[in-house]
């Protein structure tokens, strides 16, 4: 697997891109469940994507600077370590569920949200010294299921109609 | 598109999840009511969901209560220490805030489980 460095980094560049404007777009939708933390994470589509297309490497990547970026553009900078946290764990989690070769792409992508709402829970309840955030976690259990298996599955869809000549490294 | 291991990991997730759920509602109890009472007499009771502020200056003494978000917590008092007034707010049943020089007492009560669902 021998490419240009220069190949590498407009790849990162433009999925980067892509997955920031996704952040975007999830911002636009007007949904509220009234509890705070539950969202589509269609950000994650991208990375998700970049992780089975490419690698972990790239992935990861994409996904710092997704989350840097966001943060600096919409969340600010508590909203990015919250995000930070979730989005590194979600994607360690994704990248072993991937390694095993037994789960699709659509397991992988509801274990993803579930430690990503997880991680953050947790960073949270650290920041604000309250362990009783974590009665939020069975809430936030069910809708990163919901959430990750919806993803899977455009994730999937997404993936099985990429041209095979676009998926070499 | 869904593999056999898919629907395993599933089955797992849901079962913490429920389990999860049901050590959460059976654990902690927050707080629905806010009863404050001086040397002893109720003075009055308070829903901990609607924030307001409660002033009571009954026996030459001054104390202000403030419900705020879901907690309570003693903003200001004429007695000397301030004990009460330094007290982190409180939310949960039990939990209470003294301010013995003017007697007054606030405590959480309702014993109301906390329900994830409803909330």
């Amino acid at each position: 697997m021998t490419q240009s460095p220069a190949k590498k980094v407009s790849q990162v560049a433009l999925l980067a891109t892509l997955a920031l404007i996704f952040s975007y777009v999830e911002m636009l939708i007007p949904y509220s469940v009234g509890i705070p933390g539950i969202k589509l994470g269609i950000a994650n589509i991208v990375v998700l994507i970049a992780l089975y297309t490419y690698d972990f490497k790239t992935a990861f990547s994409v996904n710092i600077i997704r989350i840097l970026m966001a943060g600096l553009l919409f969340n600010g900078f508590f909203g990015a370590i919250y995000a930070l946290s979730g989005g590194i764990l979600s994607l360690l989690v994704m990248y072993l569920l991937k390694k095993t070769d037994k789960f699709s792409i659509v397991g992988v992508s509801m274990c993803g949200a579930v430690f990503h709402n997880l991680g953050q829970l947790t960073v949270a309840a650290m920041i604000v010294q309250s362990p009783k955030l974590f009665l939020y976690f069975p809430v936030l259990l069910f809708s990163g299921i919901i959430t990750g298996i919806l993803m899977g599955i455009i994730c999937h869809t997404i993936y099985s109609h990429i041209p095979s000549r676009y998926l070499t490294r | 598109m869904f593999k056999k291991a898919d629907i395993f990991l599933l089955l797992i997730l849901l079962v913490v999840g429920m389990l999860a759920t049901y050590l959460v509602s059976s654990a902690d109890d927050l707080g629905t009511h806010v009863k404050i009472s001086i040397a002893g007499e109720v003075y009055g009771t308070y829903s901990l969901g609607e924030d307001r502020t409660i002033t009571i200056s009954k026996h030459e003494n001054y104390n202000e209560i403030v419900i705020k978000n879901g907690k309570v917590f003693m903003s200001d008092a004429d007695c000397p220490n301030k004990v009460c007034v330094k007290h982190s707010p409180i939310d949960s049943t039990g939990e209470s805030i003294v301010c013995l020089p003017n007697k007054v007492l606030i405590e959480i009560v309702g014993g109301e489980k906390y329900d994830a669902v409803s909330s």
